[in-house]
């Protein structure tokens, strides 16, 4: 099963710290075996907001593969390719968030009826998003347009439908830069 | 805040459980998560990971004279309060 995942700089492990031997000459990377308590972590399309870090990669999982909450673990894993195009696809999506949570938060300040606590929060989480976008963090700037949504939505349910919304649009990024240049 | 969310204070009170790796992979999941997007909570788990691994290099005998008897008297007082 091939599937994404996110590392940190130097294809490290970002809460493991485990530096993956990376693809060589076109060819896959090692597998990597993990510890059963541990498991090798990977992401589904719907999954990539949760896990945005500074570097994409396709991973290849070994056939016990099972979803779980937001991930897919596997007992192996190896790196297939790097996501060349991530690094420009996480700045659009960032200000994707950003400018998706003034728009609509404007809307709704301009419709009226919001109370002026939610409407601070609002402008909190609007503020948040575009300066964690001109930051260049990503994974901060699409959290807080996701806390936009659930105030907006008066719901917490609200939070979810953003990052499904989120995770589209990157699925679809991802999809554009996978396809022949004209 | 959504069900999958965790909050800054609810990481705090489980970080030494996630050092110790003793959270079951669902809270792990959500700790792991909110790492992802809170930079302060990066910082706060690398200060803990760092006061672990300087603790656990510490012996009886580092302590200066008078040091374990001080310790001590406080511990038998902290216990005697409710």
């Amino acid at each position: 099963m091939i599937a994404y995942k996110f590392l940190s700089r130097g294809a490290v492990g970002p809460f493991s710290g485990f530096r993956w031997p990376t693809p060589d000459g076109g060819a896959a990377g090692p597998w990597v075996e993990a510890r059963p308590e541990d498991g090798i972590h990977a992401c589904r399309p719907v999954d990539l907001p949760y896990w945005i870090d500074e570097e994409l990669w396709d991973a290849e999982l070994s056939d016990d593969a099972r979803e779980t909450s937001h991930q897919l673990v596997a007992s192996r894993g190896r790196l297939v390719r790097r996501v060349e195009a991530w690094p420009e696809i996480a700045r659009a999506f960032a200000a994707h968030c950003s400018e998706t949570v003034r728009a609509r938060v404007e809307a709704a300040l301009a419709a009226g009826g919001v109370t002026a606590e939610r409407a601070a929060l609002l402008r909190g989480y609007s503020g948040d998003a575009e300066a964690f976008a001109r930051a260049g963090n990503v994974a901060a700037a699409a959290f807080a347009a996701a806390r936009a949504a659930a105030v907006l939505a008066g719901d917490p349910e609200g939070f979810a439908a953003e990052r499904s919304r989120q995770a589209a649009w990157l699925e679809r990024a991802l999809a554009s830069a996978r396809l022949p240049r004209a | 805040m959504s069900a999958t969310e965790l909050s800054c204070r609810e990481l705090v009170e489980l970080a030494s459980d996630y050092v110790e790796r003793r959270l079951p992979l669902a809270e792990r999941t959500r700790f792991e998560m909110h790492l992802c997007y809170c930079a302060p909570c990066r910082v706060y788990l690398d200060q803990i990971r760092a006061t672990i691994a300087t603790a656990g290099r510490l012996t009886e005998d580092d302590l200066p004279a008078g040091s374990r008897e001080t310790l001590l008297a406080a511990f038998r007082e902290w216990k005697k309060t409710p």
